[in-house]
């Protein structure tokens, strides 16, 4: 990733191309139409035309809407005048892909090949070949990165965080170790990167890491995990320190609300002690952060947030998708669906 | 925008160095004054070339993505232009008010200055709204490209930064007209 931060004028062209693909987000109107609908196939027959998708049968959805995730990034990517802001999108997915590799190596699982994300900035052969190569390739460590190749090993930033998940899980045995070690490092790393990407996307990284936080600590609560557990989870660099969520912990959803105030004491009393409905009230969080972008003509925020948004729809398609093809009842589905961005 | 301070800052400086250097080396007043037209014609093309730069990268953005709105946006960047016809025109008005295209005026240095600083209105003036002129003109084609209904609100907003070009050519005309 460039050190230098490109000047925001340089992204005129490409902020003008994502507004008009802007246009073609969800809005309400088309999801409440969705939601409407009885058949699965007619809400997949509307998504196809919405978004121009092949003529592909309903079972095959996710693939489907998948690589029209991964087509729109690459479009995306091909006109920006760098590709740094796609590559930090980028992080999240490999940290991803490495849960679900390190899980494969360590439970001695074969994983679905749908569990894998194609839009982290590693490929998941060249994430799996420098993985395995892990133990082998560690003793270098010390040396100077040029002196190994990059092809053999696993970015630093990522080297840290794989050792430290596999230690933990070596001493525990609980595979949700590696889950939690992995998306503390993902956070961390990914606020890290946002601080030369400009202050809105530095802002978003650090809302993202206060949002996982506070799911981290209703879910203690909830569970009744240990202050080690939460310790070991909580993403540092927010606004709130970490002893300020460790103070919380085993206290009521009330309690907690009360004594944060805002913003995360509407999330609470919005989405109340259900986990599914913190989970979904921390997305509308950052859509409505990312909404400012609106207002914003150059720079690489508005792509930012268009990718977010885009991917965002494809969540509730997928939600759509998912509910009516099990029978749930539209309220239920209503109920999950996150905001729009339109 | 740190490179139109640079811009403004660089080019003041010089033509200071400039006309220091014209005085000292006893050139006529007539090249003094030509000194200011030449200036305001470049001035105010560079303002307008920046301006409608800008605001043509945003609009081929938009047409790449639906070239439909190719009527629209053309007026949007074009909007930034005018600046370089002002200065094109305060340039003109300082040849015709010298006799440049008959029998050339005899100018004194003094008078030659005077004309020379009644060009900087139009070439300040012009630089800068350019600039900015071409700024809000790419961020109006983004609500082009998302709301096309709301286009002639978008015409609006750079047409607010054309006054002030057009105040610093009206200055010019007057300093020129009475000062010759």
């Amino acid at each position: 990733m460039d050190a230098i931060r490109r000047e925001e004028i340089d992204y005129l062209a490409a902020v003008a191309r994502i507004r008009v693909l802007e246009t073609r987000l969800l809005r309400d109107q088309e999801i409440d139409r969705m939601l409407d609908m009885q058949v699965a196939d007619d809400v997949w027959k509307m998504v196809r035309e919405l978004w121009d998708l092949p003529e592909e049968p309903l079972q095959d959805f996710e693939r489907v809407l998948g690589e029209h995730l991964t087509g729109l990034y690459s479009y995306v990517t091909s006109f920006l005048p760098s590709p740094d802001v796609v590559y930090w999108l980028g992080i999240r997915n490999d940290y991803h892909n490495l849960k679900v590799l390190l899980k494969e190596a360590l439970l001695h699982e074969t994983a679905n090949e749908g569990a894998f994300s194609d839009l982290g900035t590693v490929s998941v052969s060249q994430l799996r070949s420098q993985l395995d190569a892990f133990e082998e390739v560690r003793p270098h460590e010390h040396e100077p990165e040029v002196l190994v190749s990059w092809q053999e090993r696993l970015p630093a930033s990522y080297q840290q965080a794989v050792g430290d998940a596999q230690e933990r899980y070596q001493a525990t045995g609980d595979p949700q170790i590696i889950d939690v070690v992995l998306d503390r490092y993902q956070l961390g790393d990914s606020r890290q990167q946002a601080e030369v990407l400009g202050p809105e996307i530095h802002e978003m990284a650090v809302a993202l890491g206060e949002m996982a936080n506070l799911k981290i600590l209703l879910r203690s609560n909830k569970l009744g995990k240990s202050l080690q557990f939460l310790r070991l989870a909580l993403v540092e660099g927010g606004k709130l320190p970490p002893y300020r969520w460790e103070e919380l912990l085993g206290r009521a959803a009330d309690e907690v609300a009360s004594s944060l105030g805002s913003p995360y004491e509407e999330l609470i009393r919005s989405a109340g002690a259900d986990p599914g409905r913190v989970e979904r009230e921390a997305d509308n969080f950052i859509l409505k952060m990312l909404k400012t972008s609106r207002y914003v003509a150059m720079g690489p925020w508005p792509v930012v947030a268009f990718l977010w948004a885009k991917e965002n729809d494809v969540r509730n398609v997928r939600i759509l998708l998912s509910g009516k093809i099990n029978g749930a009842s539209t309220e239920a589905i209503r109920e999950r669906l996150r905001d729009t961005y339109v | 925008m740190v490179s139109v301070s640079l811009i403004v800052v660089t080019v003041v400086f010089a033509t200071a160095v400039f006309v220091l250097a014209l005085v000292e080396t006893a050139a006529t007043g007539l090249t003094i004054a030509l000194v200011g037209a030449g200036m305001a014609v470049v001035l105010a093309g560079i303002g307008s070339s920046l301006g409608v730069g800008m605001a043509g990268e945003a609009a081929a953005g938009v047409v790449a993505e639906d070239p439909e709105k190719f009527g629209k946006l053309l007026l949007l960047q074009a909007l930034p232009g005018t600046q370089g016809i002002y200065g094109l025109l305060a340039g003109f008005l300082v040849m015709l008010q010298l006799g440049l295209f008959g029998d050339p005026v005899d100018l004194t240095v003094a008078e030659g200055t005077s004309i020379f600083l009644a060009c900087i209105p139009v070439a300040l003036t012009c630089l800068l709204s350019g600039i900015y002129q071409g700024r809000v003109s790419a961020a109006c084609i983004g609500i082009v490209a998302k709301r096309p209904e709301e286009s002639g609100k978008a015409l609006v907003l750079p047409v607010m930064v054309e006054t002030y070009a057009v105040l610093g050519l009206l200055a010019t005309m007057l300093l020129i007209f009475n000062l010759v």
